[in-house]
């Protein structure tokens, strides 16, 4: 792993230091290993300010009531809390969900289950570039429709989607709007109420925080509950039960206060990064981008390679951490769904590769990229039977 | 993601070899994913210069690299004698990829049987 350049930012992240120390801090017996729900004494009282902090932070992050978070384990409950949750909650205004074909399998998984439920689900498709056009949503919508689903930023070509313009169009039919913004923490401003949302998905560990820990905003103006998937001691009013990692929530509040403090720089600063690596990579032939050139967060550049078996190129750049499409994904060698879903035919979809940058990312580690890159491109296209003779 | 050995990493990792062009065998498509040719130049019955080029997963570029080096400068029929089941278990490739081990088959058998017919061509003119 030493010598192995980190750049699957988007799989997960790096613990910040700072957050280690915040987490470290509320583990040992003198800053509270209480029980934020034993509010009879000073250990769950201490413990109860410690988890109210980090809400504190989250909901000014997220421009949201503390009230209105409810934590979870990470962003695949949150995602299943909100659609799952959302969904039988919201039954009696109808039975139908609109989402997009490129979503995280955790919500697509989530929607699979509703439909043996009895739901149905439409699956919106993006254009070319990934984009999901919010007229097609508004095409799927029905009087049936109770509840939308869109992510914020994919997580296999970074591409964004306009999430107000979304949230807009639900708010005027008086539709539930969930937003999966797992990737888009720490890369876009978020603003649930300037972008209408009325559920939205984040985790820590995308943003240099700790694995274990998500949260699920809920407006409280627009739906005040979900159906709980846990049933237990009625921690978090019932929606989430179960006694509350302290530590995990501390690492999640100090990750996001970091967020606040550096994001826009930090920003810059990747992007950069993430540019430096496009233009050194493009020169190659066959080379192409998926996914909306501008329309990006900053960190992930995914790109398919013409000419070029999949497993081989990714098995050639083992120095590289990275993916092959979503790294959720890249257990079942099959092509993304997602790269499909743009049109790329299978060859494309499998012979892609993304890189995801982060807060520990450098230039020297950008160059490593785009010369290991190059060599094993080149290596396996000297490989190839020419095409007139094969 | 399919594990792969140390022999897979040091066979894959080897430079395009030098290829003959008397015999050429030919087998799979870059669509269906493994398209691999073998080619070689022929002294007497000896394999010469025998190489390949393929478009495949690690596993199979490996195990040309394996078939090149056992083969070349040896007799041609040994083309028409692949061990998949002594490939297979060198670089313990898994059962899913067993398509792909035949496709490598098929393509030296096709350079064998590419041999074959030049050597009938050859006897026909001297009849003649």
């Amino acid at each position: 792993m030493k010598n192995t350049i980190y750049l699957d930012y988007a799989a997960t992240t790096p613990l910040d230091l700072r957050v280690r120390e915040s987490m470290l801090e509320c583990m040992d017996a003198e800053h509270g290993f209480g029980n934020p729900a034993s509010a009879t004494h000073v250990y769950g009282i201490q413990a109860a300010r410690q988890v109210e902090c980090a809400a504190n932070a989250v909901a000014e992050f997220l421009n949201a009531d503390p009230a209105e978070i409810i934590w979870t384990s990470g962003a695949t409950e949150s995602n299943n809390l909100a659609l799952i949750g959302g969904a039988r909650f919201r039954a009696m205004h109808g039975r139908h969900i609109v989402t997009t074909a490129i979503e995280h399998k955790s919500v697509l998984e989530s929607c699979r289950w509703l439909e043996t439920e009895g739901y149905e689900v439409s699956y919106v498709e993006p254009d070319a570039t990934g984009v999901v056009a919010p007229a097609a949503i508004a095409a799927a919508l029905r009087p049936d429709t109770s509840l939308v689903s869109v992510m914020h930023a994919n997580n296999e070509t970074g591409v964004v989607q306009d999430i107000a313009a979304i949230g807009a169009l639900c708010r005027a039919r008086d539709l539930i709007f969930h937003v999966d913004a797992v990737q888009s923490l720490g890369k876009l401003p978020l603003d649930v109420q300037a972008q209408q949302i009325d559920m939205l998905s984040v985790n820590a560990h995308k943003a240099c925080g700790p694995k274990g820990v998500g949260a699920l905003f809920l407006n409280a103006d627009r739906i005040r509950r979900v159906e709980p998937l846990l049933h237990g001691g009625g921690q978090q009013r019932g929606i989430r039960p179960g006694t509350l990692a302290v530590h995990q929530i501390v690492g999640m509040g100090a990750t996001v206060r970091i967020l606040r403090e550096e994001m826009a720089d930090e920003v810059v600063r990747i992007q950069k990064l993430r540019d430096r690596l496009w233009a050194g990579i493009q020169k190659i032939d066959g080379v192409l981008l998926n996914g909306d050139p501008s329309r990006r967060i900053c960190s992930i550049l995914n790109v398919s390679v013409a000419g070029v078996e999949g497993e081989s190129l990714r098995f050639a750049l083992t120095d590289l951490a990275i993916s092959g499409g979503s790294a959720c994904n890249s257990a079942s060698g099959e092509p993304s769904y997602v790269l499909r879903s743009l049109g790329r035919n299978p060859q494309l979809a499998e012979a892609s590769v993304r890189f995801s940058l982060g807060r520990f990312s450098t230039e020297t580690d950008v160059d490593h990229a785009v010369s290991r890159f190059t060599s094993a491109v080149n290596l396996l296209r000297s490989l190839l039977p020419v095409a007139s003779g094969a | 993601m399919p594990l792969y050995t140390d022999k897979v990493r040091e066979y894959f990792g080897r430079p395009a070899c030098p290829m003959g062009s008397d015999i050429r065998g030919v087998a799979g498509s870059e669509q269906r994913g493994t398209l691999i040719v073998f080619a070689a130049d022929l002294r007497g019955q000896l394999l010469h210069k025998l190489g390949f080029r393929a478009f495949a997963c690690p596993h199979i570029i490996a195990a040309c690299n394996r078939v090149i080096e056992q083969l070349d400068g040896g007799p041609v029929q040994a083309l028409n004698e692949l061990r998949l089941d002594q490939l297979q278990a060198e670089f313990d490739i898994p059962v899913e990829k067993a398509g792909k081990l035949l496709i490598l088959q098929d393509a030296a058998q096709a350079c064998y049987r590419d041999y074959q017919a030049r050597n009938h061509g050859i006897l026909i003119l001297t009849k003649r």
